[in-house]
């Protein structure tokens, strides 16, 4: 048995192991300070001689044993007063800036949804020459073959051929290849070196329309490299879309019930628990900036097994002998003529569509969780099998005629029904004081109104502890975190530009966080919503917790694990993790917020 | 009947791997442990480690069928993590000297369940109703990727279980990497391996994976359901 280990991984892992290390050195230069201690002499003097005397004279020798400050036991309560007062101990300030310095270390640290992409994409061609990603990318898409393909439709009883363009940008790249070579080449696949960075010019130039650039558009293939490439996640599926189709550009793989996921080529692993997460570094990418059609807050989502386009896409990433170009078509081919074949069908025995089954239903059709271990894989049926089960199960219809086959049946309600479980767990605190615990699986469902929700805004909604803890604009912020990281690095100034991206960062994480109350449909849960509410649940619940000894962020996380990781399983969602920066800022938040 | 086959790696001096089983009364337990390579008493920790879960399983079957599955996957572990502690210390040594991967399997034949617990990269087959499903995957078990084993800080967060109704289990296979490795190509089982799997075939199984070369140690282990006695199947052992 050999140990592996990737090397993103390991560096986000290192990063954040570094950061727990610097925690722990500021619990022993103080993250108690000095009220703290004044605290503690102030229960001593109400405590007099009574039993309770034991228990604040052993948290206040922890607090000055954690501090540094040598003392005698066994003195009056006059003498640990005026060694409190004379003894040199942290301000709560002084704390802040280590804390806010330990978090940017972190942050400098932490892979982009690129880093994720790019490895990928080294495995395969070896580090492409030095190219850029989106070079890399669309060049192995040209080399995939083509992205329009002719299928046949009946049309008044006649069969039609109809030309089908899934991304536009042959034609462009025919030209463009044309003025390289002096002649017209006779496949672009042929001639891919000759493909450089400049075929992308053409989405920044003015003339271009943003019409131009969408998915059946002259340019819709080369936008769509340029955003996978630069981590910006498109809204309504259009990423999802995406995704799929890189994965079968790369040959990446989906394990059926009888095989084996192979982590290094695993789309649910690699695409979508690593680059398609709630990375909040995408704010701060290369070519951040949220513009409409982009996702404002990125949802994050893995995959949804009640859709029958994900379906079809990954049964033909999980099928063997099938070039890149016979699965990226056959698949377009599938999901295009599904919904006008369950028409016809319903129209015909004058039935409605299928009515959706649970999610588990759909999850075991391909993973077998808990189901029948023996059922059919609907992954391992041949063609037509696999259709005819997509047609009997699935709501292979489109919500409006706008949007995409992606988005049908998106809805989320066991996420809902959790993140509500979390809220009314919120205001039970709120509103009693009293906490009865909020566990997975509860099948009881409380009414949350919208004066709930404004309330719980009013009382909780304060966000990330780290966003702008001097009360001030980010210049204020940016000012003292540069001189806490000068002093941190022997008088060497940090890099300004990453301090604005990281100030940025916490800001936008601040955002959602304040967010957190605005869930209002299982459409738009997310993965991030959840958290967000465990977030205030969690520190409403522990923050008088005052009397016990301080937590350790170890402490914060194996408890947050405890509690969360049973709501997110749940919830098919991903599990508490230190990969994702979300997941890691909000348990820094959570452990400052208690132990500041 | 349980069936044990166990190949030294060419490149190895010894081999780390241990394979155990047995029965009693309604109960049935396989175990597979893979020594790490780079420890020190690798084959020792792996023996000791299949040994302990084998027995523990077997002597408190009907506790661990009916525990809730967190809990009984924890105190298995905590109590083979006891014992290699114990021979650790008589050692001299470190518990880490003696890790490896663990992999165990108790088959209750009167309630039909079954319950599987893996530590690490070995991979638990199921074989019934003419189809094979991979019960536990050697996925990366811990928080940082990394595969971990008995000696890890750390493993009891890591250990993987499941337990299920085995009414349509004929067979269970538990399978070191270095088995698996061949018997899958591209994620996918290898289709000869496939029906010498639902044939029940283990002495092919066994020879299909002697005819590779494996640098790597190559074991597994199969209990079939329905057959209480245990035969050691004749493959030579490293």
């Amino acid at each position: 048995m050999n140990g592996s280990q990737g090397t993103i991984t390991r560096s986000a892992v290192s990063a954040v192991d570094e950061l727990s290390t610097a925690f722990r050195s500021l619990y022993g230069t103080g993250y108690v300070n000095k009220n703290d201690a004044l605290l503690c002499i102030d229960k001593l003097r109400e405590a007099g001689g009574r039993s309770n005397r034991p228990s604040i004279l052993r948290r206040l020798f922890d607090i000055l044993d954690a501090c540094g400050v040598s003392y005698e036991r066994g003195r009056d309560d006059g003498y640990y007063e005026s060694l409190v007062m004379s003894a040199p101990m942290p301000s709560f300030g002084e704390i802040e800036d280590k804390m806010l310095a330990a978090m940017y270390e972190l942050y400098l640290k932490y892979p982009t949804p690129e880093t994720y992409l790019k490895r990928i994409v080294d495995a395969h061609d070896n580090g492409g020459g030095g190219a850029s990603l989106r070079l890399r990318i669309l060049r192995r898409a040209v080399e995939c073959g083509s992205f329009s393909y002719t299928t046949e439709t009946v049309c008044d009883g006649e069969v039609k051929e109809k030309k089908v363009t899934m991304y536009g940008g042959e034609l462009y790249l025919r030209k463009y290849l044309e003025k390289k070579l002096k002649k017209k080449p006779k496949k672009a696949s042929e001639h891919v070196s000759l493909i450089d960075d400049d075929a992308f010019d053409v989405l920044t130039e003015t003339s271009t329309s943003s019409e131009q650039k969408k998915p059946g558009g002259p340019y819709g293939m080369l936008q769509m490299i340029n955003d996978l490439s630069s981590g910006q996640l498109k809204a309504c599926g259009a990423t999802k879309k995406a995704l799929y189709l890189f994965a079968m550009f790369y040959d990446m793989t989906f394990a059926t019930s009888s095989g084996i996921a192979n982590p290094k080529t695993d789309v649910e692993d690699r695409l979508f628990s690593n680059y398609y997460t709630y990375d909040l570094l995408r704010f701060v990418s290369e070519s951040g900036g949220a513009k409409s059609e982009y996702e404002n807050n990125p949802m994050g989502e893995g995959i949804n097994y009640k859709n029958y386009a994900e379906m079809t896409y990954l049964y033909f990433i999980a099928k063997s002998g099938l070039t890149a170009a016979e699965k990226i078509k056959r698949s377009d081919e599938l999901i295009s003529r599904l919904p006008g074949l369950q028409s016809a069908r319903c129209a015909e025995g004058g039935e409605s569509r299928p009515s959706p089954h649970s999610t588990k239903f759909y999850r075991d059709a391909v993973k077998h969780t808990d189901g029948d271990l023996f059922a059919e894989d609907i992954l391992e049926l041949g063609e037509k099998e696999f259709t005819e089960f997509l047609l009997e199960n699935y709501d292979c219809s489109r919500a409006t005629k706008y949007s995409s086959a992606m988005q049908t049946a998106s809805e989320q309600r066991t996420a809902y029904r959790e993140y509500r479980s979390l809220l009314a767990g919120l205001l039970d605190i709120l509103r009693s004081g009293k906490d009865d615990g909020v566990s997975a699986d509860t099948d009881s469902e409380r009414e949350i109104s919208e004066e709930d929700m404004k309330e719980l805004k009013r009382s909780f909604g304060y966000g990330l502890w780290f966003a702008d803890p001097y009360g001030a604009k980010s210049d204020e912020t940016k000012k003292r975190l540069c001189e806490s990281l000068k002093k941190r690095r022997g008088g060497a100034d940090p890099d300004e530009k990453s301090v604005e991206s990281y100030i940025t960062l916490l800001a936008k994480a601040n955002d959602f966080l304040t967010d957190a109350f605005s869930v209002t449909s299982p459409s738009n849960v997310t993965r991030a919503s959840v958290i967000a509410a465990y977030y205030y649940y969690y520190n409403a619940r522990h923050e008088n917790d005052g009397e016990r000894s301080p937590r350790s962020f170890a402490d914060v996380f194996g408890e947050y694990r405890e509690g969360l990781d049973p709501i997110l399983r749940a919830c098919f969602m991903r599990e508490l993790g230190a990969k994702n920066l979300l997941d890691v800022l909000v348990v820094f938040s959570s452990y400052a917020y208690l132990n500041l | 009947m349980i069936i044990k086959f166990k190949r030294r790696g060419e490149r190895r001096e010894e081999c780390a791997d241990a394979v155990f089983g047995g029965c009693r009364g309604a109960y049935s337990v396989i175990s597979l442990a893979d020594g790490v390579s780079m420890c020190r008493h690798a084959a020792e920790g792996a023996d000791a480690a299949c040994r302990a879960a084998t027995e523990l399983l077997l002597k408190h079957g009907g506790y661990f069928i009916s525990s809730p599955e967190k809990r009984a996957a924890s105190e298995a572990l905590s109590h083979v993590l006891g014992r290699l502690r114990e021979r650790a210390e008589s050692a001299g040594a470190d518990v880490s000297d003696y890790s490896s991967t663990l992999s165990c399997v108790l088959i209750d034949r009167k309630r039909k369940r079954l319950l599987c617990l893996s530590l690490g990269d070995s991979v638990v087959i199921a074989c019934g109703r003419g189809k094979c499903r991979v019960l536990l995957s050697p996925a990366a078990h811990s928080e940082n990727g990394e595969i971990c084993a008995t000696g890890t800080t750390g493993a009891e967060n890591a250990l993987c279980v499941k337990s299920l109704d085995a009414s349509d289990v004929d067979s269970v296979t538990i399978c070191s990497d270095g088995a698996w490795r061949h018997m899958f190509e591209s994620g996918r089982i290898r289709e000869t391996v496939r029906e010498l799997l639902l044939s029940g075939d283990c002495a092919g199984l066994g020879d299909c994976l002697a005819a590779e070369t494996p640098e790597d140690d190559c074991s597994f282990i199969t209990v079939r359901l329905g057959k209480e006695n245990i035969e050691s199947h004749g493959r030579k052992t490293a």
